[in-house]
């Protein structure tokens, strides 16, 4: 019954060791995570249904759909738009979210403020943060466009959230490394490439894909700051209000296998990465 | 000259490598061009008239003049306000058993379970939302099932089209934002004082009240205010499963820009919601530290 | 002496998420090499706001043939509002080339309140002759001034209330009046459209309020009180297209405010569809094509504007849309049934068009509307 840090005992042995608090544990994990995919379960299910209409009852199955999908040139854009965009959020947003989460290790005046001024996005409403651009850039002239104006609105979203993300890490960074770096006389960017980054770059990476994410699901920002340009969640929301379009559930579906399947390999190659290079 | 064991507050006279001055250069410059001057430009132009032909510069007070004489505006915001913290204690409900799982399995269950955790996230939050419309319809899954079943004979027109979908419809889609703090800060307690409380006989539930709970609080705060200030700006949820009752103050604010073209108007409700939200936050902010709850405990 | 723990060792994942990105990027890379590079074509193209029911597929190719390869890059629509945002926003007469919006919201804002101040290209009519097919019905929808014409119609249309014939029955005489929205009959089974405008005028000819442009403040106010006394009469409220037609295809509701090509789509779905011509009055409105005064691409809009006159586009669009094209020969072309059907013929029949032009006052309508939606 105590917790153990060892290694698990073999399966049949823990059946039987099961206390009540870990039997509750398993179910209550089974009914989260029931209520978490029976959504995305319906979708799947949805996306076989031979009907025009996005809903029951269910009249016959079918891949059509997919087959559509596959061949749909608007939503293939979409999806190359997303990722680019997301590419470019992530790497602008972590860099900058980086330089600011070393900084905040110093103390400096002004400390509060700007944190403050980071959170900003956060605390803003999301479609707050979708029209001050618009306005913003329609008085500057800006044309709306995928690497102006909807970037701008991703970094602005993505931003804090990368902050957030890294300031833990650095705050709790061991220093005693730089000061012994900096007494053996190296330069300032040797401390930084040589020591600092090297033992944060997996939380620098954990962030750049969380900001990717971010990036890819934004909505209310892009729906504002989008010129003719589609991202996927613009796509699909016009696809559920404006356009009666049977597709969308499949499309749903592969994009969530799509970046399902990226997460898996990334998961193999890690092992694989783990295994050929003891840390 | 040797140290026992470094810590950060051993360390605290070292400097870091780097000059804030510089490091913060680049983010400051960003911010300040593409959100703050932004959002000072909203304030102003909320101070403007518009009408039939438009938004036109000014300076008059009758927007604002116009949130506080009349009932309505003041209601909805606060009734955003309320669903936003029934939300957010909802989510917390739900979401701190399934964090504390997933940071007490190992290895590849662990893995497995943030991989699960992670996966709807990756189905776009307009389809996570509209796909409860078949499911909570009159002709959708669950009535057509409890139907079939013979326990009701007529389908259940509550599921649908009122607060209660909208709550549903915001819990499901923020999970993850409150999830993954907690689930973090989790991550961060030193195992060995969970096992030095169970070694001086404390049963678990008392572990988890006084050791696991008060040290991941700074996951839970960071969840619950991610999640209330999301649910704060919620717009397509309450649009798709809100029916009449269900509309929230990012509806209606939208609509002055989208429908009604009053621009200054939309602008003061934005500002008057910005404000409400930051005061929140800093009185939040003077019980706890707003630092040290994004540095996990400190 | 142990080492403290750091993220190296609590994060297992973050190596994952670094092939993720790698693979994402590499899954990107493919995707773009099949996106056909259009950047290179020749075609000339024009960066137009309209709403996308306008612009289905089959009638894209009909504008490139007939304005000589132009082609039409439609950003995607919001609402009326947000087109005339567009428009009357700094700049905005520079940004795009074709606007297609309702013809009576946007003329105002749109030609400013005295000469001068238009912020629309005047049109050359020589460069399209099609204009002259506008039938006599919607001649009066072309905006002029001094003689100047600045904004064509395009397709027609009316509110209407589009219902389920299996749910509810076309011959009942409350089905032909607005009141069928309003009555307690369908309670719970009724959809509003979430707009000021529609609404308030609509309440108003179900109150017998003839006139609902006319409506004094107090007046208002009156239908305020009559649309919050039923709200609890509907099941919800749509604000696009598709939310509405799913709503009777879903069988959440069984009527709804809606137009005619709603119940095109649902007919196509295999419902049972249809709509009413309201006894109190039917508005009606077109949506016409204007040039912002900065367009940089005028000669190619006139030409895309030509094209969308004619009757081949205008045929073709009410064939897809159901939308009745301005033009008179596209009227003329179909058969009787049909053209009652469409609307063609609300004039001849005796039903009451009305124009649903916006109020003068449309603050107190939509402070108005803000209380219902709000109580």
């Amino acid at each position: 019954m105590a917790v153990s840090s060892t290694s698990s005992p073999p399966m049949l042995q823990r059946w039987q060791r099961l206390n009540p608090f870990e039997l509750a544990s398993w179910l209550y994990g089974l009914i989260f995570f029931v209520f978490l995919y029976s959504p995305l379960v319906m979708i799947t299910v949805l996306s076989f249904n031979d009907s025009r209409l996005t809903g029951f009852p269910l009249k016959g199955f079918t891949t059509k759909w997919y087959e559509a999908v596959l061949a749909n040139q608007p939503l293939l854009s979409a999806l190359a738009n997303s990722i680019y965009v997301g590419l470019a959020s992530a790497a602008i947003a972590t860099t900058l979210a980086l330089l600011m989460a070393l900084a905040f290790r110093h103390e400096f005046w002004g400390k509060r403020i700007v944190l403050y001024m980071i959170l900003t996005p956060i605390i803003l409403p999301g479609i707050i943060g979708g029209i001050v651009l618009l306005i913003f850039f329609g008085y500057l002239g800006v044309r709306p466009s995928l690497f102006t104006t909807v970037l701008v609105g991703h970094v602005n979203w993505v931003l804090p959230f990368a902050f957030l993300t890294l300031y833990p890490r650095l705050h709790k960074f061991d220093r005693s490394l730089e000061e012994a770096a900096m007494d053996l006389g190296a330069r300032t960017s040797q401390v930084f490439w040589e020591i600092v980054f090297p033992i944060v770059r997996p939380s620098v990476i954990a962030t750049a894909i969380f900001a990717f994410s971010l990036s890819f699901d934004e909505f209310i920002r892009t729906i504002f700051t989008v010129g003719s340009d589609r991202t996927i969640p613009v796509q699909f929301y016009v696809l559920i209000v404006e356009e009666l379009s049977p597709e969308l559930p499949a499309m749903a579906v592969i994009i969530i296998l799509l970046t399902t399947v990226a997460s898996l390999l990334g998961f193999a190659f890690m092992r694989r990465a783990d295994r050929s290079n003891p840390a | 000259m040797s140290r026992a064991t470094p810590t950060a507050s051993d360390t605290a006279s070292v400097q870091p490598v780097g000059r804030p001055g510089w490091l913060l250069t680049p983010g400051l410059v960003w911010l300040l061009v593409f959100m703050i001057l932004p959002v000072l430009f909203m304030v102003a132009v909320s101070f403007w008239s518009s009408g039939y032909y438009g938004t036109r510069p000014d300076f008059t007070f009758k927007s604002y003049l116009r949130i506080f004489q009349s009932p309505l505006y003041v209601g909805q915001l606060l009734k955003t306000l309320r669903i936003g913290l029934e939300a957010t204690a909802l989510s917390l409900l739900i979401s701190y058993p399934i964090a504390y799982i997933i940071s007490r399995a190992k290895g590849n269950a662990k893995a497995l379970l943030i991989l699960l955790l992670f996966l709807p996230f990756w189905a776009s939050y307009v389809v996570r939302a509209f796909v409860w419309l078949p499911i909570l319809g009159r002709n959708g899954a669950i009535n057509s099932a409890l139907m079939s079943l013979g326990v009701i004979d007529q389908p259940l027109d509550w599921l649908l089209y009122n607060e209660g979908s909208v709550l549903l419809g915001l819990v499901y889609v923020y999970t993850l934002f409150m999830a993954l703090p907690i689930y973090m800060s989790l991550e961060k307690i030193d195992p060995k004082l969970i096992e030095a409380a169970t070694d001086l006989g404390a049963r678990p539930f008392r572990v988890f009240v006084e050791v696991l709970l008060p040290l991941s609080m700074p996951g839970v705060v960071s969840g619950c205010i991610m999640v209330f200030l999301l649910t704060m700006s919620a717009y397509v949820t309450p649009q798709l499963l809100g029916g009449p009752q269900g509309i929230m103050i990012g509806n209606i604010i939208a609509s002055q820009f989208l429908s009604s073209n009053d621009w200054a108007f939309g602008s003061a409700l934005s500002v008057i919601l910005v404000l409400v939200v930051m005061l929140l936050f800093l009185a939040i902010g003077r019980k706890t530290k707003v630092e040290q709850i994004f540095t996990g405990g400190g | 002496m142990p080492r403290t723990a750091t993220s190296a060792d609590r994060q297992p994942l973050d190596n994952q998420r670094r092939k993720a990105l790698k693979v994402t990027g590499a899954l990107a890379a493919s995707l773009s090499a099949g996106i056909p590079l259009s950047v290179f074509a020749q075609r000339a193209k024009i960066r137009a706001v309209m709403p996308n029911v306008f612009i289905p597929d089959p009638v894209r190719p009909i504008i490139t043939s007939q304005s000589g390869g132009v082609e039409v890059d439609n950003l995607p629509y919001v609402s009326p509002s947000d087109s005339l945002a567009k428009l009357m926003a700094p700049g905005g007469t520079g940004q795009y080339d074709m606007i297609i919006t309702l013809t009576n919201f946007a003329k105002g804002p749109a030609l400013g309140a005295k000469a001068g101040d238009e912020r629309l290209l005047a049109l050359d009519m020589s460069a399209i002759p099609n204009a002259t097919g506008i039938s006599k019905d919607f001649q009066s929808e072309v905006v002029r001034r001094d003689g100047k014409t600045y904004m064509l119609p395009i397709v027609s249309g009316f509110e209407s209330v589009v219902f389920d014939a299996s749910k509810v029955n076309p011959d009942d005489p409350l089905t032909q009046s607005w009141n069928v929205l309003f009555s307690d009959k369908y309670k719970g089974r009724i959809a509003w459209r979430d707009d000021a405008h529609g609404m308030i005028f609509t309440a108003a000819l179900a109150m017998g309020i003839t006139d609902p442009l006319g409506m004094q403040p107090a007046q208002v106010r009156e239908v305020q009180r009559f649309l919050i006394d039923r709200k609890k009469n509907i099941r919800t409220m749509w604000t696009k297209f598709a939310e509405a037609v799913n709503m009777i295809a879903t069988g959440e509701v069984h009527c709804l405010y809606g137009w005619i090509p709603m119940r095109a789509a649902l007919e196509k779905q295999g419902l049972k569809a249809s709509n009413n011509w309201p006894k109190e009055g039917l508005p009606s409105w077109t949506q016409s094509a204007f040039i912002p005064r900065d367009s940089k691409q005028a000669a190619a809009t006139h030409k895309v504007i030509n094209a969308m006159l004619s009757p081949e586009f205008g045929r073709k669009l009410t064939d897809v849309t159901e939308y009745p094209s301005t033009i008179a020969q596209v009227a003329s072309g179909y058969d009787k049934a049909y053209q009652t059907k469409l609307g063609f013929d609300v004039a001849a029949r005796g039903v009451r068009r009305i124009s649903f032009e916006l109020p003068q006052q449309m603050d107190v309508w939509l402070e108005a509307w803000n209380n219902v939606k709000a109580a």
